[in-house]
């Protein structure tokens, strides 16, 4: 059956907004995994190639935000809600950030910290909360009122 | 004391015979947005709300309105 392109914007929304909590999870996972030594003698191309896939996830998910589409559906899957969801999320995500850079600083006094591992713990502490705050704002406005 | 948007977007809706999605339609918006304004859950820019109140053939004051606690 032919799906209207509001009802594909809301598929789309949906499929995000539940990406976009597995996605906040799933990321300080692999960071705690990766901190330190490569736990599994993975190269830096295999790092650096991760980031890469972190950091397309992240755009699509807070800043691109339609995936794939264009046009209307795009317009729809990226309304008044989703602007306004995806900025409260960007906000806590920049707090998330500061937060954990005061934390790397006064942790370096009696730890020594890499700066790729401040690195992460920043980028971490930024982008869990933002995410998984945009999927719930999200769920909750999609949920029947 | 505080205040808060409050609206009638529902009634005016269900006057019109109009479910939420139909509205969504016809605002150019998606069912949530109506569904979170409804909820005063969000806040409509000025446009949005424009629009729906052209849609739903009312006055912006009818439907939207200072809700104090």
């Amino acid at each position: 059956m032919a799906r209207t392109e509001a009802e594909k914007a809301e598929r789309l929304s949906r499929l995000r907004a539940g990406s976009a909590v597995g996605l906040g999870l799933a990321f300080p996972i692999a960071q705690t995994l990766s901190l330190g030594d490569p736990v599994w003698g993975s190269s830096n191309v295999i790092h650096l190639l991760a980031w890469f896939v972190w950091a397309a996830a992240f755009a699509v998910f807070l800043v691109w935000g339609a995936g794939l589409f264009r046009g209307r559906i795009a317009r729809l899957a990226n309304d008044e809600t989703t602007v306004e969801n995806r900025n409260r999320a960007l906000g806590m995500g920049f707090w998330g950030a500061v937060i954990a850079a005061f934390l790397a600083y006064w942790a370096s006094f009696y730890e020594p910290i890499t700066a790729r591992d401040a690195c992460r713990f920043i980028i971490t502490f930024a982008a869990t909360p933002a995410l998984i705050r945009f999927g719930l704002l999200e769920l909750r406005a999609i949920r029947d009122g | 004391m505080a205040e808060r948007l409050g609206n009638r977007l529902k009634e005016a809706r269900a006057a019109m015979g109009l479910t939420q999605a139909e509205l969504a339609e016809r605002t150019g918006v998606t069912r949530k947005t109506i569904n979170t304004v409804e909820n005063g859950i969000f806040v409509p820019s000025t446009l949005l709300a424009l629009r729906m109140a052209q849609v739903l053939g009312r006055p912006m004051d009818a439907l939207f309105f200072i809700d104090t606690d």
